[in-house]
């Protein structure tokens, strides 16, 4: 367990610092593809124009550092700064290579573990070569031994990778359906907790290339409807709330639009038998909905302020408010047959 | 008064660190001991905590799912938990470091 643990703790240290260029990098491809968009408008507006291109390229760039961002965290998680530049390396590698999210997840790995055996072994080293060891060192041996293994991790999860990429990108009718209703579950299964980020990851890894996908909408319109659906019902039946929790209840209309599921975290708390079942099925109609309109997402970030670059953003609307009615309504009545058991 | 100092980070940054260290702060003003709380997030570090601090506490609660600076701990009685058991045993955690359950690191 407390391996399991650690290894989820340096996989999340990568993720907390690939988010905001993950954010960034898809808006600036999204804004591209705005300017281009026939629809906007509807005059070719800003087809093949220079901002366009401006924008799709920085957008590529930012985009360019996910990788090497992820891996280049998780490895400085494991081994601490001589961990740092072998990992981005791993990272880059993994980009280079085509092994995508897959390969930079094992490259950070890789390259922490490598850095973390390189510390051990010139650990009795005289203390003068101290810093010999952490300016020439480790970097050079730290990245040579990483990137050779990397050459195997390209060779082994590339095709893979591309599978998966393609699996989750072109998600389409009946499965998508079932994927978006798991999706939505788990991600309202414990808030923002390791199922949450589970369900969370996969539908980055499906937008990683700068795509759009269905599960990323799904995954979205998953985290969005539990505080939503808590807000809506601590407003239309007061009385089942205390004081306390009406004003959370204020809060969670904020939490929720900006796709922040952690707001539904106190209600849960307090009495789990009543909010679990209602928030998860509520989650799990918005993302099957999502998919049966065919919305598709292509930030992993930023709630009803990215509704404007989705396809089909309409679909995403009425799935949130079916998921939130849903679980507004399935709360009160679980609130009433569930009185309060901790 | 006893004094406790934590640390709370989340992958996100925005939410769970913020709460779990509310949970802790509010937990110990009942249970009427002192508690500080540095927060990892979004924001990078907040609330940093001082040398003195760590030194006149008594123990320390990390409630981190990422990485957060440990060195600067050697020597103390500490516990490692996921950030969502701040917010759901707060007390739990607070209670068993007055106890001196925690093993020191």
């Amino acid at each position: 367990m407390k391996r399991r643990w650690n290894i989820y703790k340096n996989m999340m240290n990568g993720v907390t610092y690939l988010l905001p260029f993950v954010v960034a990098g898809s808006i600036f491809i999204a804004f591209a593809f705005m300017v281009n968009s026939t629809s906007f408008g509807n005059i070719d507006f800003g087809t093949g124009t220079t901002i366009q291109t401006w924008f799709q390229e920085t957008g590529a760039i930012i985009m360019g550092f996910v990788l090497p961002v992820l891996a280049g965290y998780i490895s400085y998680a494991i081994a601490d700064r001589p961990g740092m530049l072998p990992g981005f390396i791993a990272g880059a590698l993994a980009l280079a290579g085509d092994s995508g999210f897959l390969g930079a997840l094992l490259g950070g790995f890789i390259a922490g573990y490598v850095s973390l055996g390189l510390i051990k072994l010139f650990d009795h080293l005289p203390h003068s070569w101290s810093g010999i060891k952490t300016i020439i060192l480790f970097p050079v041996l730290g990245i040579l031994f990483t990137a050779i293994l990397m050459l195997g991790v390209n060779v082994v999860v590339t095709p893979l990778s591309n599978s998966l990429q393609t699996f989750l990108s072109g998600l389409n009718g009946l499965s998508a359906i079932v994927i978006g209703l798991l999706a939505g579950a788990m991600m309202a299964y414990d808030m923002g907790g390791p199922v949450n980020k589970i369900a969370y990851l996969i539908g980055v890894a499906s937008i990683i290339n700068g795509t759009s996908s269905m599960l990323m909408a799904s995954v979205m319109v998953g985290g969005m409807t539990p505080p939503l659906g808590i807000a809506l019902a601590t407003l239309l039946f007061k009385k089942k709330f205390t004081g306390e929790q009406i004003k959370l209840g204020r809060n969670n209309w904020i939490m929720g639009a900006t796709f922040m599921t952690e707001g539904a975290i106190p209600f849960a708390s307090e009495n789990p038998k009543a909010v679990l079942p209602s928030i998860m099925i509520g989650s799990a109609i918005a993302g099957s909905l999502t998919a049966i309109f065919q919305t598709t997402l292509s930030i992993p970030h930023g709630g009803i302020f990215v509704i404007v670059f989705m396809h089909n953003w309409w679909g995403f609307v009425i799935a949130l408010l079916s998921g939130m009615i849903v679980t507004a309504f399935m709360l009160v009545i679980r609130l009433t047959t569930h009185k309060k058991a901790t | 008064m006893v004094k406790i100092v934590c640390v709370t980070a989340c992958p996100t940054g925005i939410a769970h660190t913020y709460m779990a260290a509310e949970m802790l702060e509010h937990t110990g003003e009942l249970m009427g001991i002192e508690v500080l709380v540095e927060t990892n997030g979004a924001m990078g570090v907040e609330n940093k905590l001082k040398v003195k601090d760590i030194e006149e506490a008594i123990a320390v609660i990390v409630a981190a799912d990422i990485k957060v600076e440990m060195k600067r701990f050697i020597g103390k009685p500490l516990i490692e938990v996921p950030v969502s058991d701040a917010i759901f045993e707060a007390k739990a955690l607070l209670q068993d470091a007055i106890d001196g359950k925690y093993s020191t690191y």
